[in-house]
């Protein structure tokens, strides 16, 4: 598998394939902006990296629609962090877009599988 | 650790974000920068690698700025709160003004509070100073009559202001050749005339003048013309000016009867013209000239109202002190006429007219200026009240980029706000004041000419005053706010007695200031209810109830004598007798209590240096029933006696007291000097034997103690002008008609004048003045009164709240309700007295104003002020209690959790 160059993910980003990434990674629990980018990073082993640049903007867009919900979380002895959970509105939206990724993923598989069957 | 704010933030700066998000943004990608720096250097590379290697993140050509910009938080709605500059002076306007009306909506008690005391402020002073510039200062529509002055000669051992205004002749004539500071004079007077109606004849009033007067007032004539100088020739046609009024009333407007001849006095006479409505010169009915003749036997009357034009730029002392070297000369020449000390004034035609009504006027002017004193004190303190509640407010939007100058402009906008509002209310009043007050004003006290109306400089100037207030009180909190360490207010967070005395003082010194000028004005209205109630308690010596009086004007030249007086009258009285309804009729030279004839009295075999004074009154048998004087000694006139002009007199109880002290007054011989000096038909051997002695009865004024009265049958002389007396069982404005009808039947040319019910005339002449000056006092010291109640609720009720954490805290330590609510009260009771004190000395020392006003009581009335003290004590701890009900219900565990 290739490196997925960064400005496909930016033009993925902007169609929203992205967006699915940090809502189901939200899912499970809160968690911070550097945390997001860097369990990307990992589970994707390395083939998807977020810049700091990119992935601020898609949170803060998110949070615009109303999908993600932050809020400064402050703990002894540390700095505050922004936390961010998915709403009652982002889990409609990410079960949507679930469905039609997997229902993309299987019409792909149909056809590339058909190719090779 | 580097500092990524100084990193980051540039990236943000082509953003137009607003200063909390930009900060927000700033922390998060600082913190994410500082995460990645810290793997770095646990995975061994060195701090400044670390650094290159996290701001690596960030790529070529800001796409941080390119993905946010689409954001929504990219542009934010106009950041009202923050108010950081933007440097788009409209914009920002804009921006305040929105911002200041919503948070006056939101504090609509406060708002409506400062907006209705400016209002009211605008709308009293706009109303009584529009009223006063209307009556004084521009009353008369005619040519300069700001020039136009008149000469009184006071009587300077008189306590009443004003004086002579009427001259003789020949004194006439020689202040008109010889005064060097008139460019033109004039002398009037007011004269009935009879006008045959064809039912009867009716009194009209008659503006009598000199030829030059319509030239001298230079109105022009609504139809025809005004009478001119050659009218005034010996050899030209009689002729008449109308005045619109009477053209309206008993013409219809008809125009054609210009050119028509009028039989007035029986004379025939010309219509030449119709004046304008406003043309209404000594209140007449119709203008004619009248010759001024040094041969007629008029001449030595002093029947002339002199008024003249001063010259350009001659001002009223000069003129003084010109007529004053003429008068003196005069009073040489003719001493009887004059006062032995007596001072010559110099006053305009207003002040002339309206007397000593002016000072009425300036009196509420006064108390205005003071409510408006009170209103304007109000705002500043409510406004002073509002900034202190708001110091956080300001702090925060400070400490979140707002710039001082923004906070000030803030502060300024929603004051103006205020003002203008203020002043739209006010004009409201005002417009309403001014109709209120036209209609409130007695007739006769003013020029007929005067229109009272809104008077535009007048509304400008109080506008001035209801803008200047709120600004410069908004001001002096918004600048105290801009200069001060504004995160002291945010540590202070709003609690306990530190925050709430900041201004204390301030504020406290205006409700003082305010409770002593309520204090001002409340005395000065009470002082005139007391005043008034005096006035009206004071006992006439007889009732005025179902009296009613009439002038009897009869024709000049019939009826001249006694006996042809006595003819009409004896006929007359019998007829009105007789009407059902009527009690006694009576006939009179005086109506009481206004007065009468004087005349120097001796009584014979007494001897005494000063000189002896009295009213003599002519009158017949009936005087006394119609009256109803009691009869104290002897008996009082015979019908006989009466029909028999015979020489006797009943005297009343003063002169029997003064002259004869003990002596018994039955048979005295009492001798009227005066009735040998009237010129017309003297007296001979004017001396009276008394025959009885009755009660007093007022013979002055209704202001004034009796003076010494005799009481002589009414046909000894035929001189003077006679009145009617009629006492009835029911009303007696509706036997007007009957006895109109009863003289036509004796004579058809004879009319019926300025008939009226006693009480009527006492109401519109002894009452109407002080009562109109006591209703205005009253409701202005009222007006004043709940707007210092206003002012202490506002400063108390803030404080209280700026106290809730004390009060919480020894509520939890144990004191009662009781005890909070007293601690309250103290506050408010100390506010209070302090004011009341100084209210108090203040009104002692205002009295001189008031003094000339007042009558029958103090002016230092201890009643009156203790009255309005306690007034003042109640009204102010009334307002105390609302605030302090609410202390008592604090909940010690909520104040204490608020800390």
């Amino acid at each position: 598998m290739t490196d997925i160059n960064t400005r496909a993910l930016d033009r993925e980003l902007k169609r929203g394939s992205a967006e699915l990434l940090i809502l189901s990674l939200l899912d499970a629990r809160p968690r911070h902006g550097y945390e997001l980018g860097k369990l990307i990073h990992t589970r994707s082993g390395g083939q998807l990296t977020f810049h700091i640049d990119s992935l601020y903007p898609l949170l803060y867009r998110l949070e615009e629609r109303g999908w993600i919900k932050g809020a400064w979380v402050e703990k002894p002895q540390e700095r505050r962090r922004r936390f961010y959970k998915v709403t009652a509105e982002g889990r409609r939206v990410l079960a949507q877009q679930l469905r039609t990724w997997a229902a993309f993923v299987e019409a792909v598989g149909r056809v590339t599988g058909g190719d090779h069957a | 650790m580097p500092d990524w704010a100084e990193h980051v933030r540039p990236r943000l700066s082509s953003l137009r974000l607003s200063p909390v998000r930009e900060a927000e943004i700033v922390e998060e990608l600082s913190q994410h920068l500082d995460d990645c720096w810290r793997e770095l250097i646990a995975g061994g590379a060195s701090p400044d690698e670390a650094t290159r290697l996290a701001l690596a993140d960030f790529r070529e050509g800001n796409l941080l700025a390119r993905y946010l910009a689409p954001l929504r938080q990219t542009h934010p709605p106009s950041p009202i709160t923050p108010g950081a500059p933007k440097g788009h002076l409209l914009s920002d306007l804009w921006q305040d003004l929105r911002y200041s009306a919503r948070t006056s909506l939101k504090r609509p008690g406060f708002s409506a509070a400062a907006v209705l005391t400016l209002a009211l402020g605008i709308g009293s002073a706009t109303t009584i100073f529009s009223a006063i510039h209307n009556i004084l200062l521009d009353p008369f529509p005619y040519t300069d009559a700001r020039r136009v002055v008149a000469i009184q000669v006071h009587d300077n051992a008189s306590s009443r202001s004003g004086g002579r205004r009427f001259y003789t002749t020949s004194e006439f004539l020689e202040i008109e050749s010889q005064s060097h500071v008139f460019d033109e004079v004039i002398g009037g007077n007011q004269d009935p005339v009879l006008y045959d109606t064809g039912e009867g004849v009716e009194q009209l009033i008659a503006g009598v003048g000199t030829a030059n007067t319509f030239r001298f007032l230079g109105v022009p004539a609504l139809l025809g013309r005004g009478i001119t100088p050659e009218d005034g020739r010996p050899d030209a046609q009689p002729v008449f000016v109308m005045s619109h009024k009477l053209w309206v009333q008993r013409f219809g407007k008809d125009p054609s009867i210009l050119g028509r001849i009028f039989a007035l006095s029986g004379k025939p006479m010309l219509l030449v013209g119709i004046m304008p409505e406003r043309f209404t010169k000594n209140a007449a009915d119709v203008w004619m000239v009248r010759a001024m003749d040094r041969a007629s036997p008029q001449a030595n009357a002093t029947d002339w109202n002199l008024q003249a034009k001063l010259k350009p730029g001659v001002t009223l002392e000069q003129a003084r002190a010109d007529v004053e070297v003429i008068v003196r000369r005069l009073a040489r020449q003719y001493p009887e006429r004059y006062p032995e000390n007596f001072s010559v004034q110099i006053v305009s035609w207003a002040d002339d007219f309206v007397g000593s009504f002016r000072k009425t006027l300036f009196t509420i002017a006064a108390a205005v200026g003071l409510l408006l004193l009170i209103a304007c004190g109000n705002v500043a303190n409510m406004l002073l009240v509002r900034a202190t509640a708001r110091e956080k407010e300001m702090a925060i939007r400070s400490a979140l980029g707002a710039s001082r100058g923004r906070l000030v402009g803030q502060l300024l906008i929603e004051s103006l706000l205020l003002a203008v509002a203020g002043a739209i209310v006010g004009c409201l009043f005002a417009y309403g004041g001014i109709k209120g007050i036209a209609a409130l004003i007695p007739q006769g006290m003013i020029p007929g000419e005067a229109q009272i109306r809104l008077n535009l400089p007048v509304l400008i100037f109080s506008l001035a005053v209801a803008f200047l207030t709120p600004v410069l009180f908004g001001l002096v909190p918004a600048l105290q706010t801009a200069k001060k360490e504004l995160a002291e207010p945010l540590r202070d967070s709003g609690k306990g007695v530190s925050g709430g005395f900041r201004r204390g003082r301030l504020r406290n010194a205006l409700v003082i200031f305010e409770v002593a000028m309520s204090i001002v004005l409340l005395s000065g209205a009470g002082l005139l209810v007391r005043s008034f109630m005096a006035l009206q308690q004071v006992d006439l010596g007889f009732r005025a109830e179902n009296l009613l009086y009439a002038r009897v004007p009869l024709p000049r030249g019939q009826y001249s004598t006694g006996a042809d007086k006595q003819r009409f009258f004896r006929n007359l009285l019998q007829r009105l007798q007789a009407l059902p309804g009527v009690t006694a009729a009576a006939q009179t030279t005086t109506v009481p209590p206004f007065g009468g004839i004087r005349s120097d009295i001796d009584i014979v075999g007494k001897t005494h240096r000063e000189k002896w004074q009295a009213i003599y009154t002519l009158c017949n048998e009936d005087y006394f029933p119609a009256m109803q004087l009691r009869l104290l000694r002897g008996r009082t006139l015979t019908e006989a006696e009466v029909n028999g002009s015979r020489k006797v007199a009943v005297v009343n109880q003063s002169l029997a007291r003064k002259y004869l002290g003990n002596e018994d007054p039955i048979g005295r011989l009492v001798k009227i000097s005066g009735l040998q000096k009237i010129p017309e038909s003297p007296v001979k051997e004017p001396v009276f034997e008394i025959v009885g002695v009755v009660s007093d009865a007022l013979n002055q004024s209704i202001r004034d103690p009796t003076l010494p009265e005799v009481f002589i049958p009414y046909a000894v002389t035929g001189a003077f002008d006679r009145w009617i007396i009629v006492r009835t069982s029911g009303p007696p404005t509706a036997m007007i008609e009957s006895v109109r009808r009863e003289i036509w039947a004796v004579d058809r040319g004879i009319a019926l004048g300025f008939a009226n019910s006693l009480e009527g005339l006492m109401n519109r002449s002894v009452y109407a003045q002080p009562r109109f000056g006591m209703v205005m006092m009253a409701v202005f010291a009222g007006v004043g009164l709940v707007l210092v109640a206003i002012g202490v609720f506002s400063v108390v009720a803030y404080t209280v709240s700026r106290q809730t954490h004390e009060i919480g805290i020894r509520m939890a330590l144990g004191a009662g309700a009781s005890h909070v609510l007293r601690m309250v009260l103290r506050m408010g009771a100390q506010l209070l007295g302090l004011g009341i004190l100084i209210g108090l000395l203040a009104s002692i020392a205002l009295a001189r104003v008031i003094e000339h006003q007042i009558w029958g009581i103090s002016p230092r009335d201890p009643i009156t002020f203790a009255v309005v003290v306690a007034l003042v004590l109640v009204g102010g701890l009334a307002a105390c209690y609302l605030p302090a009900r609410r202390a008592t219900q604090v909940n010690p565990i909520v104040a204490l959790r608020a800390e």
